[in-house]
């Protein structure tokens, strides 16, 4: 219940509301329209009375069916824009499209620039000095690709009647309220950066010697010092910039908007050219209340802007100078330096009130983290161990603390800087990403057993692995397996880490390398602390039982407890690969059992040779064939799903496209994050979701139930989790139809009454 | 340190586990560097690798047969020719279909045969990626992208098939080829004045993992 409360916490803190205000209804009459597939296309003048040399805009709306969109000026990865060609009378002049601020669509890895229901193309008319004819017509021949999976090419003819003058029989049309709105959608101009970039190598991203563009931007003049937030940079280029958001838009929060570079990786065999424009969006204001703004034709030829392996040892890294993302790469790979991380994470502090109370979040989710049933096998042998060995060397416990928490935080750090690089390498990953590796699961379903194994007295492992045997006093083997047993623990803690610190998790991911490595420490520190104050505090372990007998009993009731582990990994497994995989799994198990049985039996020392040698080649057998197909297991293609599961219960598989078509139905949406590793998950769909309060609520509701599986790897998911600050499953989004884009976030511990609360309110 | 020894075997087996499952990437293929090899099943049931034919001019195209932008040289007949005319100078000419199953345009090898004949394909041959390995090999994010690799195995260029991005048809006429200028300027022993474009066209229909 405890965990339930403090994950309350934990989910209440970071949710962004996502609000979007649609244009309400868009203008009157004397508009024109025209539909094709998808797409009903419509020429709206801002108004119909048009006075000589006054310039009026003109929109072109584009109205798509849900999930389906066309392209901005640059489509990005595939696609092709939208244009218009004008046919005026005499002396007239049409200026280029304003384009709204385009959105990011994403297609399996591809990445395009568009935008999806709605869209005003505007574009400014200006007409000649002289008199006007008293009604004149202008046409607009517009051309449009529209895109869900497949695409479909459109065009239409679209011509306005407009009047000149104002003796008109015709009442004008006046929709200059709407056409204030429309240009709402706009990036605004860039009236505070100076921008200039250049063409470098961005060390350490994707292939050795990848090119990026780095861009400087630099306050006119020096005002606030407001920390960036995430950025993106929609290039008006088409062919130049990788649209991948990893490479394109990592924040990182010692930089202020008053001086910042951002350095985004080239597209492969793109082009380069000596000028380049584009929109800068933020998920903060960026100038006034808007959080996009249009940069203008820059040079990318600048000579004195800092890459990367520049701005981190010379003096302007302190001043908040930081290559965006290449940073995180940059501590990825080398070792992680706890030195640099405390003194990068001074300006972040500043820059992010929240980052203390990220740490505490990690700090506490840490020491939960004993409890889990992942670790708590491992780490209360290691207490035992300690029970037995504090009379005979009272004094040198703590070193044994120490060294145990140098291991728990070394392995997290290894883990951190895994989880960094494989994102810098441009992969989609979540913490929890290894449960989606076959091989690491089947690993661990092998360590698990054998250590239970173990536990059971089935074999010995010379000093055992858990610290257990009275061998391990010797000073320094004594160390090191302290050391082995922090870094155990920490491995076997994954499993459990990933549903319950989705949320720091998330927060992590988001941050620099530095922020992000500071979290992990601190979780890490939260891990250890209880082990440490216990040795530091030798008195408190009179409260711990006398070593006896009964030690013997916890400890096979450990290994116990590891089974239980077992299953729920086997279970995994079979999600993954398939679950008629399951007995050839067992199988396996026992024969490794076996092999760990006869290891036990006949090869230590008091039994002859000739029987050693013996049992030696029996065990090694057994073990070859068991690793033989371990290593099929795990290479094993995972099935594809049919879906025919998740449509059960009236859940469908999760996708945006269904999502957004059931909102324009008038449903509302309920969307499952889940994953069959996830412990958690399954607790809320049994305990909360799958409850026949929640199931009639959803049928009276008539909400419709999407279910987002997320045990194999999923870009287009993890992009939603990250979006939603999760860096894991579970998560909950209720949507209303009425606002389409802002789903309501519920915690990540459901209960049913949580789920009828938030069901009432729709 | 016998428990030493054993912790390092169950890292090591961890470790050995985990990078099974990953993929490794070889060098991507960058134009004016020597284009990395593949092996794909071709629409003839056998495997075809782009080593098979070192020392000729190949060209790759990316295609699917549902793209308009597809439709819009095949339905006219110009990528037959182009073709026919190139194969015929000893051009291998390969297309590529990238799409995963369950997309849209995926095709296995009964579907390649029945569109080749369908629409009188007179490339090399067609080859199947389904799982988009030389896809993302080349950076292909569009159909049609077309790549030309000289008998050296260089890659020289990369990009579009045209300069005019559109799916109309009655374009065609008045576009300026690169691949053929490629192929010409590098058959003349010139360097190629248009190495990289812009791809134009529909998204390759990769599978989402």
């Amino acid at each position: 219940m405890m965990i339930r409360i403090l994950l309350l916490l934990l989910a209440a803190g970071g949710l962004p509301a996502l609000a979007s205000d649609p244009i309400a209804t868009p203008y009157s009459g004397a508009s024109v329209s025209a539909s094709g597939p998808h797409v009903t296309a419509e020429l709206v003048p801002e108004k119909t009375g048009i006075e000589p040399g006054e310039p009026f805009d003109v929109a072109l709306h584009l109205h798509m069916d849900p999930g389906w969109h066309t392209y901005w000026i640059n489509p990005g990865d595939a696609g092709l824009a939208t244009t218009i060609k004008w046919t005026l009378p005499p002396g007239f002049t049409a200026g280029p499209i304003q384009w709204p601020t385009p959105e990011k669509h994403s297609m399996g890895p591809e990445i395009t620039y568009g935008y999806e229901g709605d869209t005003y193309l505007l574009t400014t008319i200006t007409p000649p000095k002289g008199d006007l004819p008293r009604h004149f017509d202008i046409s607009a021949h517009t051309t449009w690709l529209v895109c869900q999976e497949e695409c479909i090419p459109g065009k239409a003819d679209l011509t306005l009647h407009l009047d000149g003058g104002l003796l008109n029989l015709r009442l004008p049309v006046d929709n200059s309220g709407f056409f204030d709105e429309a240009r709402g959608r706009l990036p605004v101009e860039n009236t505070i950066w100076n921008v200039e970039s250049r063409y470098d190598i961005k060390p350490g991203v994707g292939q050795p010697g990848q090119q990026a563009l780095w861009i400087q931007f630099k306050n006119k003049l020096e005002t606030g010092e407001l920390a960036v937030g995430h950025l993106y940079f929609f290039p008006e280029q088409e062919n130049v910039l990788n649209a991948n958001e990893d490479d394109n838009g990592k924040p990182d929060p010692a930089q202020k908007l008053s001086k910042f570079i951002l350095a985004l990786t080239l597209q492969q065999n793109g082009l380069k050219p000596d000028t380049i424009s584009g929109v800068l969006v933020s998920d903060r204001p960026l100038i006034g209340n808007s959080s996009s703004v249009y940069i203008s034709s820059f040079s990318t030829n600048a000579t004195d802007i800092p890459i990367l392996s520049a701005s981190l040892t010379n003096p302007a890294a302190q001043q908040g100078i930081a290559a965006i993302n290449a940073d995180t790469t940059q501590a990825a790979t080398t070792a992680p330096p706890l030195g640099t991380a405390a003194a990068t994470s001074e300006t972040a502090t500043t820059a992010q009130p929240l980052l203390l109370l990220v740490l505490g979040s990690a700090f506490v989710g840490g020491l939960i983290l004993n409890l889990m049933p992942c670790v708590l096998p491992v780490l209360s042998l290691k207490v035992f161990a300690l029970v037995r060995h504090a009379g005979e060397n009272p004094g040198a416990a703590w070193r044994q603390g120490a060294a145990f928490t140098a291991g728990v935080v070394i392995s997290f750090w290894v883990l951190a800087g895994l989880l960094l690089a494989l994102r810098a390498a441009g992969n989609q990953l979540g913490w929890g990403f290894q449960m989606q590796s076959p091989g690491f699961v089947l690993a661990l379903i092998f360590l698990f057993f054998l250590l239970a194994l173990n536990l059971f007295g089935v074999f010995e492992v010379g000093a055992s692995l858990v610290g257990l045997d009275a061998k391990a006093t010797s000073h320094v083997s004594g160390l090191t397996s302290s050391f082995l047993n922090g870094a155990l623990a920490t491995l076997a803690a994954t499993p459990c880490t990933a549903p319950y610190m989705g949320w720091a998790l998330g927060v992590a991911a988001q941050q620099s390398a530095a922020v992000a490595l500071l979290i992990f420490t601190f979780l890490a520190l939260g891990m250890a602390t209880p082990y440490l104050l216990l040795t530091i505090f030798p008195g408190a372990l009179r409260f711990v039982p006398k070593p006896g007998a009964w030690m013997e009993a916890v400890r096979q009731f450990m290994g116990f407890l590891l089974l239980a582990t077992v299953i729920w990994l086997v279970y995994v497994v079979g999600a993954l690969v398939g679950q008629e995989q399951v007995p050839l799994l067992l199988g396996l198990l026992l024969l490794a059992g076996l092999a760990a049985w006869i290891y036990g039996r006949w090869i230590a020392p008091p039994k002859p040779p000739r029987v050693r040698v013996v049992a030696g080649l029996f065990a090694i057998f057994f073990a070859l064939v068991t690793v033989k197909y371990v290593v099929d297991l795990a290479r094993m293609v995972p099935p594809v799903t049919s879906g025919a599961e998740a449509a059960s219960d009236g859940w469908q598989p999760w996708k945006p496209e269904a999502v957004s078509a059931a909102l324009a139905q008038g449903k509302p949406v309920f969307v499952d994050f889940t994953a069959a590793w996830c412990l958690s998950c399954k607790v809320n769909e049994a305990v909360a979701l799958g409850t026949d309060a929640v199931k009639q609520a959803f049928t009276d509701k008539n909400v419709a139930l999407f279910r987002a599986d997320w045990t194999h790897s999923d870009p287009a998911i993890s992009t939603t989790l990250q979006k939603y600050n999760r860096d894991g499953v579970p998560l909950y989004l209720l949507y209303s139809p009425k606002t389409p884009d802002a789903p309501q976030v519920l915690p990540e511990a459901l209960t049913p009454g949580i789920v009828l609360d938030a069901l009432k309110g729709l | 340190m016998r428990n030493v020894i054993f912790f390092a075997i169950c890292a090591g087996c961890f470790i050995g586990l985990t990078v099974f499952a990953q993929n490794t990437s070889p060098t991507r293929a960058t134009v004016g560097q020597p284009a990395p090899d593949f092996t794909l099943t071709g629409g003839d049931g056998k495997t075809h690798s782009l080593s098979d034919y070192k020392g000729k001019f190949i060209v790759l195209e990316w295609t699917n047969p549902n793209c308009p932008f597809v439709h819009k040289f095949y339905d006219s007949g110009t990528m037959q020719n182009l073709q026919k005319e190139e194969t015929a100078k000893g051009v291998v000419w390969l297309r590529i279909n990238s799409g995963a199953p369950g997309h849209d345009g995926y095709q296995t090898v009964a579907d390649v045969v029945s569109y080749e004949q369908a629409n009188h394909v007179a490339s090399t041959e067609t080859l199947l990626d389904p799982d988009g390995t030389a896809g993302h090999l080349f950076g292909s994010r569009n159909t049609p992208t077309m790549f030309v690799i000289d008998p050296k195995g260089t890659l020289i260029y990369a990009g579009g098939i045209d300069d005019k991005p559109s799916p109309d048809p009655a374009d065609i006429a008045t576009a300026k080829n690169y691949v053929t200028a490629a192929l010409d300027e590098a058959m003349a022993g010139k360097p190629v004045s248009v190495p990289v474009s812009r791809p134009y066209g529909c998204s390759v229909k990769y599978a989402t993992n």
